[in-house]
């Protein structure tokens, strides 16, 4: 069956790349137990030096048979009715059985769409594919696995991608075509673009990439607390991620929520500090490494889903973590 | 001013009841279990109710494709105040894209101009058929609404992203989806939801918006219950976490 993968978009204003390489290379992968041809299709604004060199990129991931660059101003901003509507003449003229991508909100925006456009069933968060016509997802914040089997010639699976090992890099340059396919004249656009505010990490690195992630919760919410989790997380390299109820209060920007309706993350460690451990936001940390959580309350549910737990004030915790790091903290 | 905004909605299991898996794992328990409004549709109808407040639109019409049992969410929908109610009567809940067909059906039916709908479903979580909807119609979209306004004929929409926002300008007709900020759905009062009970339904049947019965595309194969338990292991200390950070490679060394 072949396949055509949708290349991960980079976080605009990230890292200035037009790819997220390492997702994309995890959709590689997984694309490949479809045992048919593999495809990266790469969208950019214009084809300049900076969308040749991504593209170079993806064309040097092992297992892609060909890379289309994508190239056109109408395709600024990843707008869903311009490429959906690429995509589907694409898939349509290739004969594409299967359209991959990952499950981050800027491909569930394009790729539903574009099933939308094809008729075709879209089947997101898949985590696990067992043979091209039967795939494992969650469901009910994760409390639920499903096997889903997928009965039609076409099909949209958007990938968690960190559930899949990434594709190898086999040559410094590209190894296979980059292809630049003619665009179609009447591609919609309806939609303008005003802005594109890309939030603000303060250097942190990427909540799906960073290898440790520091939570939020309410009870580590305090203008102390918060000042000092974000302080150890500039100290560990971490990232932060909050639960909803900290979003809800304003507290933290809706890109840190982690959970059922946030982002799902796979970090080597997750320390939550003042987390209860509703499901929904377990939904976003079971695939942590290691899971240690930090709150007062001895009996709160996150503690029998970690790994280690400490039933000691967040901000006491905070306080002693950063000094063992040598850093300055007020006392009491 | 439009005319009309189309708010769909789904039942779903209420949220603090844990999913359980039917004996046979063919699917999940839900007889008899608390159902309601799913989250971010309720959130969808509140921002379609206060559009029509501001005088932006004429009416709100809440509609639900699903089994009679899901009745029970068009009344919520009428006691929060929405004007109409549509109940397109189905067996069993239709894939995405058999529901956004129905819908885009339903959406011609009433002459919407606007349709606000949820991100997702809290039960599947697919989050896919306001996008397949909008394909359908051939409108644009504006997902993972954070804000809304209307003004001439244009929805200008502040949406989440990956990373940071996005601000959208999309013509009307247009589909908007729901993200957690768009509004907080209000109280309903008794008296409301008496007189919801009154209001009329509109019944159509599968066959009015154009379903036929179909095999399932992507059949429930089995479900499992997820194991989230882990250790648990109790810390006595900081130092001891610092300890176990440590064994792990997880604590920067050199220092401290
Ligand atoms: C449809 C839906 C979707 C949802 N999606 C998500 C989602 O994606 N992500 C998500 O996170 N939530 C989600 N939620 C919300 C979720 O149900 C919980 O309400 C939320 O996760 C709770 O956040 P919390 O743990 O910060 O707060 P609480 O549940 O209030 O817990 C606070 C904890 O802090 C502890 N504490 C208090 N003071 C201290 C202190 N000084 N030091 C240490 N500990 C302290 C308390 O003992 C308590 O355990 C969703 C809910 C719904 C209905």
């Amino acid at each position: 069956m072949d396949v055509l993968v949708l290349a991960a978009r980079d976080a605009p204003g990230a890292s200035g790349a037009l790819v997220d390489e390492e997702r994309t290379a995890r959709l590689v992968a997984a694309a490949r137990r479809f045992s048919g041809v593999v495809d990266v299709l790469l969208p950019a604004a214009a084809d300049d030096g900076a969308a040749r060199m991504a593209a170079d990129g993806l064309a040097a991931l092992q297992g892609v048979r060909r890379v289309w660059l994508a190239a056109d101003a109408r395709l600024t901003g990843w707008l869903a009715e311009p490429l959906a509507a690429l995509l589907a003449d694409v898939v349509r003229c290739e004969g594409y059985a299967r359209i991959i991508g990952d499950s981050s909100l800027a491909h569930r925006d394009v790729l539903a769409r574009l099933a939308g456009l094809l008729r075709a069933p879209a089947l997101t968060d898949v985590v696990d594919i067992i043979d091209a016509d039967t795939v494992r997802r969650p469901m009910y914040a994760g409390d639920i696995l499903a096997t889903v089997g997928i009965r039609s010639e076409l099909a949209v699976l958007l990938l968690r991608a960190v559930a899949f090992a990434p594709a190898e890099k086999i040559a410094e340059e590209a190894a296979v075509e980059v292809v630049v396919p003619e665009m179609p004249g009447n591609l919609p656009c309806p939609v303008e673009l005003l802005e594109e505010e890309a939030g603000d990490s303060s250097g942190r690195p990427d909540l799906g990439r960073a290898r440790i992630v520091l939570g939020m919760g309410r009870g580590a919410m305090d203008t102390e607390s918060r000042a000092l989790l974000l302080q150890l997380a500039e100290k560990l390299g971490a990232a932060v991620a909050a639960t909803r109820a900290v979003v809800d209060e304003g507290l933290a920007p809706n890109d840190w929520q982690v959970g059922q309706t946030g982002k799902q993350i796979a970090p080597a460690l997750y320390i939550a500090f003042g987390i209860s451990g509703a499901h929904q936001h377990l939904a976003g940390i079971a695939d942590a490494e290691t899971i240690i959580a930090v709150n007062t309350d001895a009996d709160a549910p996150i503690f029998a889903a970690a790994d280690h737990g400490l039933a000691m004030d967040a901000r006491k915790a905070l306080k002693a973590l950063l000094a063992e790091l040598g850093e300055h903290v007020p006392d009491e | 001013m439009i005319d009309t905004i189309l708010a769909p909605i789904r039942q779903t299991l209420d949220h603090h009841v844990q999913a359980r898996v039917l004996p046979d794992g063919s699917g999940v328990d839900d007889q008899g279990a608390a159902k309601i409004v799913n989250p971010f549709d309720e959130i969808a109808l509140e921002a379609a109710l206060r559009l029509k407040e501001q005088g932006v639109a004429a009416r709100v019409v809440a509609a639900v494709i699903g089994p009679a049992e899901t009745e029970k969410a068009l009344r919520t929908a009428l006691a929060m105040g929405a004007d109409a109610a549509a109940l397109v009567e189905v067996e069993e809940l239709p894939e995405p894209p058999r529901v956004a067909q129905a819908l885009a059906a339903l959406a011609r039916r009433e002459g919407a101009e606007l349709v606000i709908m949820g991100k997702q479903a809290i039960d599947d979580d697919l989050g896919v058929t306001a996008q397949m909807l909008a394909a359908r119609l051939g409108w644009p979209q504006a997902m993972f609404a954070a804000e809304l306004r209307v003004e001439d004929g244009v929805a200008h929409v502040l949406c989440e992203a990956d990373a940071g926002t996005r601000t959208l300008k999309a013509p009307l007709p247009c589909v908007v989806a729901a993200d957690l900020r768009l509004a907080e759905p209000r109280f309903v009062s008794l008296a409301n939801v008496m007189k919801a009970k009154r209001k009329p339904i509109e019944r159509l049947s599968a066959a009015e918006v154009g379903l036929e019965v179909a095999e399932a595309h992507t059949p429930l194969l089995k479900v499992e219950a997820t194991r989230r338990r882990r250790a648990g292991e109790m810390l006595a200390d900081v130092d001891a976490l610092i300890a176990t950070l440590r064994q792990r490679g997880l604590w920067p060394e050199g220092q401290g």
